[in-house]
């Protein structure tokens, strides 16, 4: 979505247009989420914030001063959320553990398109490798995940979001995102963990 | 396929899609947001927060219980001070607007609504706040005001 798109929707959802506020949260609602996960917060936690954050924009939105950039005031405030909350006592627990890494999808009442791919042998395969890459992700240093993480929202956003999102300068991300990837793929062509059969 | 084989736009998109499988915005979550357009208080004034007495340094981080946690909020003229604590039975909510007067208060947090009033010093409290999102809303004569949300944490049981 061009930014100067963005401004539209977001004015027309100051004006009460439903639909624009819909288009806002179906291409920001990963990158906000992505936030609050990337800094390492609790699932349950993580849902606190995501709220909030969206809360917070349909009662602010019609005094948004630069509209274009809703992803970069979404992201920060994400951020900032997730700060003020760590300062409170939040409960941090990066998905290092295994029931968070299992409990992603399973249980929820609808399966995802993804979930129902696992119908077929070559999908539970290719599950198992995502299952594969998600644990090399998770043992990556905090800085890396963090700007992974954020990275690899859906739908992906721009660098401008991306740093709001980490407070980094926009000309840092795509040195340390290739610093990431590469340790990443180191962790991921380990034998203990690609040769781990499930 | 090994994954030195393909290219960093590639890799990561192999992490966007390990992401939402593993790790896709919950559904109740995602319905919050999409409805939350409509639940927005046009009626009432928007009191921002100015004062948070946890600070906005990273390095201020994590200092365990014990300390109160107050935030001020403001619109116009009008000033409302919470202290946040941890009590035996969840979160407290000790308030006060400025200047004083008789309100109702209702506190809209996680999947409640608390409802109070001040007394003629225009305090109030509030017990057993769930935490999660949380707005205040203050009403009296024709006035209505709404604090900004912010994310209060969840209670822990008590020990």
């Amino acid at each position: 979505v061009p930014a100067n798109d963005l401004g539209t929707l977001v004015r027309a959802a100051a004006n009460g247009d439903a639909t624009a506020w819909e288009a806002l949260v179906a291409r920001f609602s990963g990158l906000v989420w992505s936030v609050a996960r990337g800094h390492g917060l609790s699932r349950a936690d993580a849902e606190d914030v995501y709220q909030t954050v969206w809360f917070r924009l349909a009662e602010h939105i019609d005094r948004i001063k630069e509209p274009d950039r809703i992803g970069s005031w979404l992201a920060t405030t994400a951020r900032n959320e997730c700060l003020r909350l760590f300062r409170a006592g939040a409960r941090t627990s990066i998905t290092s553990d295994p029931d968070t890494l299992d409990s992603g999808n399973r249980g929820t009442a609808s399966p995802s398109p993804e979930q129902l791919l696992v119908e077929s042998e070559d999908a539970a395969t290719e599950v198992d490798r995502l299952h594969e890459l998600w644990r090399g992700f998770v043992q990556l240093s905090d800085r890396c995940r963090r700007l992974l993480r954020v990275l690899m929202a859906s739908p992906p956003p721009s660098y401008a979001e991306a740093a709001a999102a980490l407070d980094m300068p926009i000309g840092s991300i795509g040195p340390t995102r290739a610093r990431c990837l590469a340790k990443l793929r180191e962790l991921v062509t380990m034998p203990g963990l690609t040769e781990r059969s499930s | 396929m090994n994954a030195s084989d393909v290219s960093d736009d590639a890799f990561e998109e192999r992490l966007r899609r390990a992401a939402d499988l593993i790790d896709e915005v919950p559904p109740a979550s995602l319905r919050a947001a999409r409805t939350a357009h409509s639940i927005r208080r046009l009626d009432a004034e928007l009191a921002e927060l100015v004062f948070d007495s946890l600070g906005t340094r990273e390095a201020q981080m994590v200092r365990g219980g014990g300390e109160p946690w107050l935030l001020t909020f403001e619109a116009g003229a009008t000033t409302v001070d919470i202290e946040v604590s941890t009590t035996r039975r969840g979160l407290r909510v000790l308030g006060r607007i400025s200047p004083e007067v008789a309100i109702d208060v209702e506190i809209r947090s996680g999947d409640r609504t608390i409802r109070t009033s001040t007394d003629p010093l225009g305090r109030f409290v509030a017990d057993e706040i769930p935490g999660g999102a949380t707005s205040l809303r203050l009403r009296w004569g024709e006035r209505s005001i709404v604090t900004e949300w912010l994310t209060l944490p969840r209670a822990t049981p008590a020990s």
